[in-house]
């Protein structure tokens, strides 16, 4: 949760910060496997949720299709420049000559896309670091791996992300993706190791270990799948992260600038003084359209706290 | 007591760590401090003339030798409390330029963390007290979309409303006409200069308060003690406000000590939408311009900040709940 | 985990590149205008210039001119005057320089100095008497040789390189007869003029403070004495304000009684306050300033972009097919210049010449053969057609895949490295990889960071980038330095010939240049450098750069603008200030 200024924890990151509620939390889960009630299942019972996940529905199919639903290319430059909202360009031209509302449709691929791989890796890298800790507490590998953790956690992100990006000499996807990956799977690997401390104490994995298995597999086999809702969980909080982190590098010009996204198209709007110039809707509505996405993903997050907080659930 | 023995040795470590990053990242990279001044003084559609790219060197005397000696030097020059002088500002030391944006990086960030962090637990005790009525709705839902807005969006907007439009508050900078000093006229000069800023702030910020009191207390109030305390007949109130959200209150605690260590990495989105003269603004101008002695005090002392704060919360933490010594040792 | 609404806002400022230009469109109704504007004469204005400076400044006293702060510091409260400090709170007001050559019209104005000659490889300024500094002291030709000398002692403050190598050779002493002061070279050193009257690069300090000073570099200068217009009045720590120096030595041209610096705005925030009479005049970038500002008020508001220099792409001639003339020929025909200027500028800034020269005001250099209309013909026109007719005759046939190969055979990929950030590089990027692939080559662009691109100038390890090139009056250091074997980069050194060309004709030229002081020769020189422009493309000019000023008329007039260019707005601020008036 140090990660981020001013934000205190929530999701997983609240498991970490309070040990009581960690522990409190993996019993209340363990009960709950015994009359199993799918995690999409429960993630569904919620309201918010549900609402979440249709919006990001309606955001995934807007990105795959988006081809087909932007009438431009969104580099397509040979409009006239600073035309008003009309039929042919629903929300103007930028005064490059771009289509805004194309590049407001092709700009969900980058955010979605960022999300998804800067969740992903940012997820395993939590997951490994943290399960491997939590697996070896007390021994040197778990000294080595959390001071890894915890040195990362207490480092400022944001002017590392800034001083990395400003500095690095190609601005793409990749690199964006890698710097929020690497700068935000700490909190996530806190939390795991907390739940593993508590999780290998159990019997079944007593039992396991007893009747021979290899770490790894007692790891990988018996302990991952108890932990399932806080990967969920660690997922889609550091997906949320990723997209929010890639529309606020690319608005301060350190994005790619080569893909059309919201935070560039924030950027751009900004340098050409496009409030100034009256195109209110350049500014406008990207901004709306990605604070609705994450608020989303916030909402899907609520739902997904369900699953490990089943006193949390809307009775 | 080796709880405590083992915080201090990580913060020493991490300490250790952070300063060899800080000094590494930077140096990394392409770009010479002297070259990236000029450019940046002259714009970027002017030819820079070699002899003053040769005096500005000379001046700033750019670091020579290998990676490691200059390590070593830098070490050095920590230990004895000596961090260089700004290439930005020379020939000032980045102590007093620091000095200089510190204030008023610590009362604006600090007094709107104070706001949203009280709002925020408020609201969040209320929220979950209220559990699913109109009222919890309204604040999850709101405070969620609201707090998950683009910051840069937000303060374009109110910029463009408040300050270019309406024309009630300025745009930029900390104060404008009157004197520094304890006077209203002062005071009155600051508190409009740091309005729009405080106020993007406070849009976004609370929204972690809110959720992370209104879960912890949900689960509180799931507790045996309170199911206890609700049987033994206590009113509601007694048990929301003596109980729940007492305990729940806890990990807030601790977490807003955190918080106030990393005020930097808040004040640094601020600073900029509304060039306030502090560390944030300040910190982009040290990127800008590969001030290497002023960036590595800048990254040094957020890290120490927020190092410190986790180990006072730690500390804390051990102290208040025993049990964590052994969950996080 | 990193939470979303973090990183967000640095302000394009701060953390991208400092000063970005562009503006409307709409406007190639303006263009036109300007560009008339700048059609007059350069003899009038010469004439009109020298007529201003006999008759001094008649007009009414301004009370109070607001400007941008001059340091950009975002700290406040650093007490600093020492011209020779990277930042200070000032730094045109209070110290002077010897002359003053102004960027737009490249008249040189006497000012500490009287007059200079070249006498062999002697520079002798003679002193003007009856100067005071602030404290009432007199200007002495014994301050101007302590300046002198105090660069030789501290290299570090030695900006116009006067005892090292750059540009000439190296001073070895000052001497003083009288009013005289003259700097003793080693050996040709012509060029060292120029850049002693450019950009405050050598100001007069009195030797009765600095003297005592020890380092001019880490001498913080708090209370300045000076010979300016100006003395520090207060300073809040973010609003400075100068009063008018009655002593002032030509205190009758000076009709400002209080200059008020506050702020370092960026473009919105400048528009508003000069809209809302907060401010007299900015020098930086507003967008499609038409639009923002002057349609408000079309009386008061008023802009000028005057042409500086030109953005010029610029290919690695170490490389095939870059090394070809016939392809960079070919290329140049290729560039839609009017569609950049539309793109990046709102039609602001015009095409660029060919020559190199900044057109129509330097017209007067331009050779016999490229003189026509004005040289007119130098701004070459977007001709695909006879581009691709060069390409094909010079064997660069199309491959299997459409596009066209090496004159070998060999597949042939253009890859344009732009500056990130720069939005109005990156707007002409994509028209002139659009030109590229009208040659039907295969070309691409990436952006990198404005380091990285500076690291490629280095390395030259790049195809094709943009450059600027200096339209400035000095043809050595500005058109001359672009061709120059002498400064191709170096590993560790940006230098202006990134482009790489190097021909032993020209470098002899230019160092017939740094010594002729005749201006038939000169001329015939600099005609020459047009001509290797014209026929070799070592680099081919796009559009013209902009020195801008964004003013009102409400309280003060007399500004430069494209009627009466007598100078650029920021960077000859001194100048300015004496054809200002109260309106």
């Amino acid at each position: 949760m140090s990660t981020t200024p001013g934000v205190p924890p929530t999701g997983d990151d609240a498991i970490a910060s309070s040990g009581k509620a960690a522990v409190g939390l993996v019993e209340d889960q363990l009960e709950e496997s015994s009359k199993p009630q799918q995690w999409y299942a429960v993630i569904w019972s919620s309201g918010k949720a549900r609402v979440g996940v249709i919006i990001l529905a309606v955001y995934i199919l807007v990105a795959l299709f988006a081809p087909l639903i932007a009438p431009y290319s969104p580099t397509d430059s040979s409009f006239l420049p600073l035309s008003p909202a009309s039929g042919d360009h629903l929300l103007g031209t930028t005064t490059a000559g771009t289509d805004v509302f194309s590049q407001l449709i092709y700009g969900s691929r980058v955010s979605l896309l960022v999300g998804l791989l800067g969740g992903v890796i940012a997820t395993i890298i939590a997951l490994i670091i943290g399960m491997i800790s939590g697996y070896t507490e007390g021994t040197i590998i778990d000294d080595i791996l959390s001071f890894f953790t915890n040195t990362a956690l207490v480092i400022p992100t944001l002017p590392l992300i800034i001083t990395l990006v400003a500095y690095s000499e190609v601005r793409g996807i990749a690199l964006i993706v890698g710097v929020i990956a690497i700068t935000s799977w700490a909190g996530a690997a806190r939390a795991k190791r907390a739940q593993i401390i508590t999780l290998r104490n159990r019997d079944f994995v007593t039992a396991a270990r007893f009747s021979g298995e290899g770490n790894l597999r007692i790891i990988f086999r018996e302990i991952l799948p108890n932990m399932s809702s806080l990967v969920v969980a660690g997922f889609v909080g550091a997906a949320t992260g990723a997209i929010g982190a890639e529309a606020g590098l690319a608005a301060l010009g350190l994005g790619d600038n080569n893909a059309v996204s919201w935070g560039t198209m924030l950027y751009q709007s900004n340098a050409q003084g496009a409030l100034q110039q009256g195109l209110y809707l350049w500014v406008v509505v990207p901004g709306l359209v990605l604070g609705i996405l994450i608020t989303a993903m916030t909402f899907i997050n609520f739902g997904v706290d369900l699953l490990s907080n089943p006193h949390l659930r809307e009775d | 007591m080796k709880y405590f023995v083992r915080k201090i040795g990580f913060f020493l470590l991490t300490l250790w760590a952070v300063v060899t990053l800080n000094f590494l990242i930077p140096r990394l990279q392409p770009g010479d401090p002297a070259e990236k001044l000029l450019r940046n003084l002259a714009g970027k559609n002017a030819q820079i003339d070699p002899s003053q790219i040769q005096a500005l060197r000379t001046m700033l005397g750019v670091p020579d030798g290998s990676l490691i000696s200059q390590y070593w030097q830098y070490l050095g020059s920590l230990v004895r409390g000596n961090f260089g002088v700004s290439y930005t500002y020379y020939p000032f030391s980045v102590i007093e330029v620091i000095s200089k944006a510190l204030p008023w990086t610590l009362v604006l960030v600090t007094i709107v963390y104070v706001i949203s962090f009280v709002v925020g637990v408020v609201l969040g005790a209320f929220a979950a007290w209220k559990r699913n009525t109109r009222f919890d709705s309204v604040v999850t839902i709101g405070s969620t979309f609201v707090g998950t807005l683009n910051p840069f969006w937000i303060a374009l907007i109110l910029l463009s409303v408040f300050a270019y439009g309406l024309g009630w508050f300025p745009s930029d900078g900390g104060y404008s006409e009157a004197t520094p000093g304890f006077t209203w006229s002062f005071a009155y000069d600051v508190i409009s200069h740091a309005a729009l800023p405080a106020v993007t702030l406070l849009i976004v910020t609370p929204i972690g308060w809110i959720l992370g009191m209104r879960n912890t207390m949900v689960l509180n109030l799931g507790d045996d003690y309170i199911r206890l305390a609700k049987a033994k007949g206590l009113p509601n109130r007694t048990v929301a406000l003596k109980y729940a959200a007492r305990n729940a209150l806890l990990p807030s605690i601790t977490g807003f000590a955190i918080a106030l260590g990393s005020v930097l990495g808040g004040a640094i989105l601020v600073e900029n939408a509304f060039d306030y003269p502090g560390l944030g603004r300040l910190m982009g101008e040290a990127v800008e311009n590969k001030d290497y002695p002023l960036l590595q005090a800048l990254m040094l002392l957020t890290t120490v900040a927020t190092l410190t704060a986790n180990l006072i919360a730690d500390l804390l933490y051990g102290v208040l709940d025993p049990r964590a010594r052994k969950v996080d040792a | 985990m990193v939470r979303t609404a973090s990183v967000s806002r640095v302000r394009h400022r701060s953390v991208g590149e400092t000063r970005r230009r562009r503006s409307a469109l709409g406007l190639l109704l303006v263009g036109a205008l300007l560009l008339s504007g700048c059609a007059g004469s350069r003899i009038a204005l010469e004439r009109k210039a020298a007529a201003q400076a006999d008759r001094g400044n008649d007009g009414a006293m301004i009370q109070q001119l607001r400007l941008p702060a001059e340091s950009d510091a975002s700290v406040n409260g650093l007490v600093n005057y020492n011209p020779y400090a990277p930042k200070q709170l000032t730094r045109s007001w209070i110290y002077e320089p010897l002359m003053i050559q102004n960027g737009s019209t490249c008249e040189i104005t006497p000012w500490l100095a009287t007059g200079y000659r070249w006498d062999a490889n002697n520079l002798t300024f003679t002193i003007r008497q009856g100067v005071k500094w602030s404290d009432g002291q007199d200007l002495t030709p014994a301050d101007v040789a302590f300046t002198l000398n105090l660069m030789k002692k501290y290299p570090a403050i030695d900006k116009a390189g006067i005892w090292n190598e750059t540009y000439g050779a190296p001073a070895t002493e000052v001497t003083v007869a009288g009013n005289d002061v003259t700097i003793h070279f080693s050996g040709p050193a012509a060029t060292k003029f120029p850049g002693m009257v450019l950009n405050n690069a050598v100001v007069i300090l009195p030797e009765h403070v600095y003297g005592k000073a020890g380092d001019p570099a880490t001498f913080v200068d708090k209370t300045p004495v000076g010979t300016g217009p100006f003395t520090v009045g207060s300073y809040n720590g973010r609003r400075l304000e100068l009063e008018r120096n009655p002593t002032y030595w030509q205190a009758d041209k000076v009709k400002v009684q209080k200059l008020v610096l506050e702020g370092t705005y960026d473009a919105q925030q400048a528009a508003s306050k000069l809209a809302a009479g907060e401010l007299d005049a900015y020098f930086g970038e507003i967008p499609n300033p038409e639009k923002t500002f002057v349609e408000k008020d079309p009386a008061n508001n008023h802009f000028w972009y005057g042409a500086a220099g030109s953005t010029v792409l610029t290919m690695n001639l170490m490389q095939k097919p870059f090394d070809d003339v016939k392809f960079r020929q070919a290329v140049s025909l290729a560039m839609d210049k009017q569609q950049m200027s539309l793109k990046a500028t709102y039609g602001i800034m015009a095409p660029a010449s060919q020559s190199g020269l900044r057109l129509p005001v330097v017209k007067d250099m331009l050779p016999a053969q490229y003189a026509a209309a004005d040289g007119a013909q130098t701004v070459l026109p977007y001709d695909p057609g006879q581009g691709n007719q060069i390409l094909d005759a010079a064997g660069y046939a199309k491959g299997a895949d459409g596009f066209r190969t090496n004159t070998d055979g060999s597949p042939l990929a253009v890859n344009f490295s732009v500056q990130a950030g720069y939005i109005d590089y990156q707007a002409t990027a994509d028209v002139v990889v659009a030109g590229l692939k009208a040659l039907g080559l295969n070309a691409s662009v990436t952006q990198s960071s404005p380091d990285a691109v500076d690291q490629q100038k280095k390395s030259g390890e790049f195809q094709i980038l943009f450059e600027y090139l200096a339209g400035g009056c000095d043809f050595v250091r500005g058109l001359g330095s672009k061709i120059d074997t002498t400064q191709i980069p170096k590993p560790d050194t940006v230098l202006s010939n990134v482009e790489r060309f190097s021909d032993p004709a020209v470098d002899k030229t230019l160092s017939d240049l740094g010594v002729v002081t005749n201006d038939g020769q000169r001329k015939a020189l600099v005609g020459k450098l047009v001509d290797v422009m014209m026929t070799q493309y070592p680099v081919t000019p796009l559009i013209y750069a902009p020195a801008r000023i964004v003013y009102s008329t409400r309280n003060a007039v007399g500004w430069p603008n494209a009627e009466d260019p007598y100078a650029f707005a920021d960077s000859d601020r001194l100048i300015v200030l004496t054809h200002l008036s109260g309106s």
